[in-house]
């Protein structure tokens, strides 16, 4: 049977919309109350402990957010830690994959160490780091001291600016697998065609990092890159565990400060503002992602 | 593989729609359940098994059933469930009272005098003086502790021989006053050639037991905690600013350890391990140290200042949702109160019997206790306010950040410690 | 291949290589030396290798943790449910936002970022109502459901992602050879999006197998939690650090297997797919 464009413009969209029903049932049914309940909570004043119900405030909760010694405190390490964090997850497992690329003997071994950290479950392992990184009894430290470089210890978790390394850092040593092995199968896709036009064409070396591969992982850097985003973004598990926000506030972030509104202080309301202001802060910033990285193609 | 796949999905939808029934346990007829909720420690070191099982065994049509908790915030959730008159449990523990006020306040638990007539047949007099008060909250008792602890200064008996603080007979100098404190954490640290801590002095929880902290060493030095609201902490005196100067002056020398930042059991870690002298928490701690230490090393004292100490205890509260609250009730007074419990809670673990004839015998067989015995008598209970997460935090902050600040004075500290008590609601 | 490569470039990458996958496998091994260790010697020694291998730490966590079967079953069920769901949903979704436009869907697509970005917890407690209300507290539905609101919206943007890149002349020919839409998807597009799939099955995966905070709040009796939740009932007081190091251990040893073994069909399974030109 031949259709006319506008038919089949007809049949498409209907299936279009069938195909997604079952994701909006999910989804949108289970989530649409709760996100209404939250975003009416944030213009609210509403303890859940204490108050009997929401008093409505207008937008006095974001007024008070931004002079929040916490939330500003918050704010500010979210984004100092996506800056580090992004970056650093984006090179590494750039240069990771392209190192398992060219070596093909004993890459299992290489490639199951890096990728061992994402299968461990992050809020232990990351007590089991507290441990290790304390002042006295930390093996790194204990280390430090029986090779002689006593002079190098440090309280790493309780001095504000080694904290926040290590948050990177241990962060970092988690997820980075994760990334690697998006770029490995996103270079591994890359035809060899395409390799040995360009090798014809006499691209060797760093060339051929630049003029092939980068440009041909375009879509890969979208599907990283938004993972990445979201990863440095709503961190949590790290710095809540390893640190607890501490030492005072250098290692807190929105996603802590949002959890601890709500479940310590028990103040909905107020948590309710804090997630839309990172939930406006993620979709910017994967949105400039998106764009960013459609431009390079 | 794609029909794997489907075949799969759909067995495990299937699957899962029968499970979403959930576990569901009915109780034969005839029979009563009683549940009781703690965390998993507590369930450990207040032998809550072996009281089950006495329990069980003493009244035959009667099954226990034992809920662990993950963790203090799951109780939140037991807010939502009583104000809508149904509960998962019959009785439930709170680690120092938390969450109780928050219970209180929407009237989801009894009070244990007027509702439940508790003291009929178990009077006050049973108990310790002052634990009671500990579970008491606005004058009314809506929680009573299943142990209790205090505050006190553990410390390493051997390092303070090493350091030549002992007297004429071989015992470790009295620590009277927070100036001896801090001399004597200035004898105990230890560096090497290089200038690293290789020992530190002291060690004080500057973490989430600070309002704790805070409150014993006001209690120590006046002999309440309270200004005449009830609720303020009365810390606004010269004494105290020269306290907290002394503590500063101990963090930034290295005397006084930092470990305890970010990590609530960095002190009491480094004390096990042999790596801090003299460690200012909760006192049961220096059970901990038996095993990696020797008894022979360990000693406990005093808060400097002498005039009483802070006591918390695990608080247990019944939930006006319950239909048992009858059967939780005689848990409480037979199997919690009962020797088993109050006598082996207390050797092994430290954590001291809330009734006194089973404080008294279980007194003989850790004698270390009689040295803080007259603080003990004095215990007094911290207010706990409304906000009191937020002040928690608050103290957390101006303290993690005012005491490495060499901008930061000990009199700016205890000024953003009043402006925030004032900010508060209690 | 034939590939000229100098001799230095080899060793230099190489031994970048082995520095790296030792760095990061040092805490880990670090972490199963503990769990041998008793706990004087991790408090006081502080060693690397254990001078006393013990099984202390394992029997502690085996008497105590005897419904550790029905944990890694609790896991299991919802890891797999879950992401089950997600690839079938997600591949109908992703490939309709790509290829089957109708009015509304550049909207709903917003919809679904909003969704992405969200962050759950502030959501939790209003779940737990909604959940109470439907009786779904503590069931196997209860705890898929919050999961799929954490993988599914990523999921949609990448099978989307790899649609879009999909040539519609595929579409075309499809059709001419008489395919009608769900056809089409069925048996041309997946197949060449199976990279993808593989991909929303690793992280979908990774994502829900260690979930804690939602876990935590909405389960809780422990014969419905999952391990991540149940490991962390062996915490006494203070966590013994040995008992920690043994239950970490115990939990990554079937991932952890499971990857080893399955590598090269998962590295093959992402790298497969129509030869991009």
């Amino acid at each position: 049977m031949q259709y006319t464009i506008g038919e089949r413009r007809k049949i498409k969209a209907m299936w279009g919309r069938l195909f997604v029903l079952p994701t909006c049932i999910v989804l949108f049914i289970f989530v649409v109350y709760p996100i209404c309940y939250t975003s009416y909570l944030s213009l609210c004043d509403y303890n859940f402990a204490f108050d009997k119900k929401p008093t409505f405030i207008g937008f006095r909760n974001f007024v008070n957010i931004f002079q929040d010694k916490q939330f500003l405190a918050a704010l500010s390490n979210t984004l100092v830690f996506t800056v580090f964090m992004f970056s650093l997850l984006i090179i590494l497992s750039l240069a990771f994959a392209l190192l398992l690329f060219y070596k093909k003997k004993r890459s299992w071994f290489y490639r199951t160490s890096i990728f061992m950290p994402i299968v461990v479950p992050a809020s232990l392992i990351c007590l089991l780091f507290t441990w290790m990184l304390a002042d006295n009894f930390g093996i790194v430290n204990r280390f430090l001291m029986n090779i002689g470089l006593s002079r190098y210890t440090h309280n790493w978790l309780t001095d504000a600016k080694t904290a926040r390394w290590w948050v990177i850092i241990v962060s970092i040593w988690g997820k980075v697998g994760f990334s690697t092995i998006l770029f490995l199968s996103g270079i591994q896709r890359i035809s060899q065609d395409i390799f040995e036009a360009a090798e014809i064409d006499g691209a060797v070396g760093w060339k051929k990092l630049f003029y092939i591969i980068i440009p041909n992982l375009s879509e890969t850097f979208v599907v990283t890159g938004i993972w990445a985003i979201l990863q440095c973004l709503k961190l949590f598990v790290t710095p809540n565990v390893l640190t607890k926000g501490g030492p005072g506030n250098a290692t807190l972030v929105l996603y802590q400060n949002i959890y601890n509104e709500a479940f310590l202080n028990f103040e909905m309301g107020y948590a309710s503002s804090i997630a839309f202001i990172l939930t406006a802060l993620v979709m910017v910033f994967a949105l400039l992602n998106m764009k960013i990285s459609r431009r390079e193609n | 593989m794609k029909k794997v796949l489907v075949t799969l999905l759909i067995v495990l939808v299937a699957f899962s729609a029968v499970y979403a029934q959930g576990k569901g346990e009915a109780t034969p007829a005839g029979r009563r359940t009683l549940r009781i909720s703690a965390e998993s420690w507590q369930i450990n070191k207040i032998f809550l098994e072996q009281a089950a099982k006495e329990f069980e065994a003493a009244h035959p049509d009667v099954d226990v059933e034992i809920i662990t908790l993950a963790d203090q915030t799951v109780l939140a959730n037991y807010v939502i469930d009583w104000s809508r008159g149904n509960t998962e449990t019959d009785l439930v523990f709170l680690d120092g009272g938390y969450m109780s006020k928050t219970y209180a306040a929407q009237d989801l638990i009894y009070d244990f005098e007027k509702d439940l007539n508790f003291f009929a047949d178990f009077p006050k007099s049973n108990f310790q003086p002052g634990v009671l008060e500990t579970g008491a909250i606005g004058g009314a008792q809506l929680c009573v502790p299943a142990i209790y602890e205090v505050y006190a200064v553990s410390i390493n008996t051997a390092m303070f021989k090493e350091a030549g603080l002992v007297d004429a007979q071989g015992n470790p100098l009295p620590i009277k006053t927070w100036d001896d404190f801090y001399n004597f954490a200035k004898k105990l640290t230890k560096k090497d050639a290089k200038g690293t801590v290789t020992q530190v002095g002291a060690s004080i929880q500057f973490g989430n037991n600070l309002a704790g902290i805070i409150g014993g060493t006001v209690i120590a030095q006046l002999g309440h905690i309270a200004t005449a609201d009830g609720y303020t902490y009365d810390f606004d005196n010269k004494e105290f600013r020269h306290t907290i100067d002394l503590w500063k002056k101990g963090v930034q020398n290295g005397y006084i350890s930092t470990a305890t930042f970010v990590d609530n059991a960095g002190g009491r870690n480094g004390f096990k391990a042999g790596q801090i002298a003299m460690c200012y928490e909760a006192a049961g701690r220096w059970m901990e140290a038996v095993s990696t230490l020797g008894l022979d090393k360990l000693s406990l004292v005093e808060i400097p200042g002498g005039q009483g100490t802070y006591a918390f205890g695990c608080q247990m509260a019944i939930p006006k949702a319950s239909k048992n609250g009858d059967l939780a009730a005689q848990f409480i007074k037979e199997a919690v109160y009962g020797e088993y419990v109050q006598t082996n809670a207390f050797t092994q673990y430290g954590k001291m019997s809330v009734i006194k004839k089973h404080f008294e015998k279980a007194l003989e067989t850790t004698p270390l206790w009689s040295n803080i015995a007259d603080s003990m008598s004095k215990a007094v209970a911290i207010p706990e306010w409304e906000e009191q997460a937020k002040w928690l935090k608050g103290l957390n902050v101006i303290f993690q950040e005012g005491l490495v600040d060499p901008k930061t004075s000990a009199d700016d500290i205890v000024d953003q410690m009043v402006a925030l008590s004032n900010s508060l609601k209690k | 291949m034939s590939r000229k490569q100098k001799p230095l470039t080899v060793v230099l990458s190489s031994f970048s290589l082995l520095i790296a996958s030792l760095l990061f496998v040092l805490p880990i091994i670090f972490c199963i030396f503990t769990s041998f260790k008793e706990s004087i010697e991790i408090i006081k020694e502080v060693t690397f290798f254990p001078h006393k291998w013990s099984l202390v730490n394992y029997d502690y966590v085996f008497v105590r943790g005897t419904k550790y079967l029905t944990y890694y079953l609790n896991t299991i069920i919802i890891t797999v449910s879950s992401v089950t769901i997600t690839l079938g949903l997600s591949a109908l979704a992703g490939y309709a936002f790509a290829k089957l436009p109708f009015k509304g869907s550049n909207a709903l697509l917003g919809a679904i970022l909003f969704v992405l970005a969200f962050p759950l917890a502030a959501i939790l407690i209003p779940i737990y109502i909604m959940e109470y209300s439907l009786g779904i507290i503590n069931t196997y539905i209860g705890l898929i459901l919050p999961n799929l609101l954490l993988i599914l919206p990523f999921s949609i943007f990448i099978m989307r992602g790899t649609f879009i890149d999909l040539s519609n002349e595929l579409e075309d020919s499809a059709e001419i050879d008489g395919c009608n839409v769900p056809q089409t998807w069925w048996h041309i597009m997946l197949p060449l999006a199976q990279n993808a799939l593989v991909v929303v099955l690793v992280s979908g995966f990774y994502s829900v197998w260690g979930e804690y905070t939602i876990s935590k709040t909405l389960a809780t009796k422990d014969s419905i939690m999952p391990i991540s939740v149940a490991l962390t009932l062996l915490k006494s007081e203070d966590w013994n650090y040995g008992v920690l190091a043994a239950a970490i251990t115990m939990s990554i040893i079937p991932p952890i297997t499971i990857f080893a073994i399955f590598q090269n069909k998962l590295v093959e399974g992402m790298t497969a797919g129509a030869v991009k030109g």
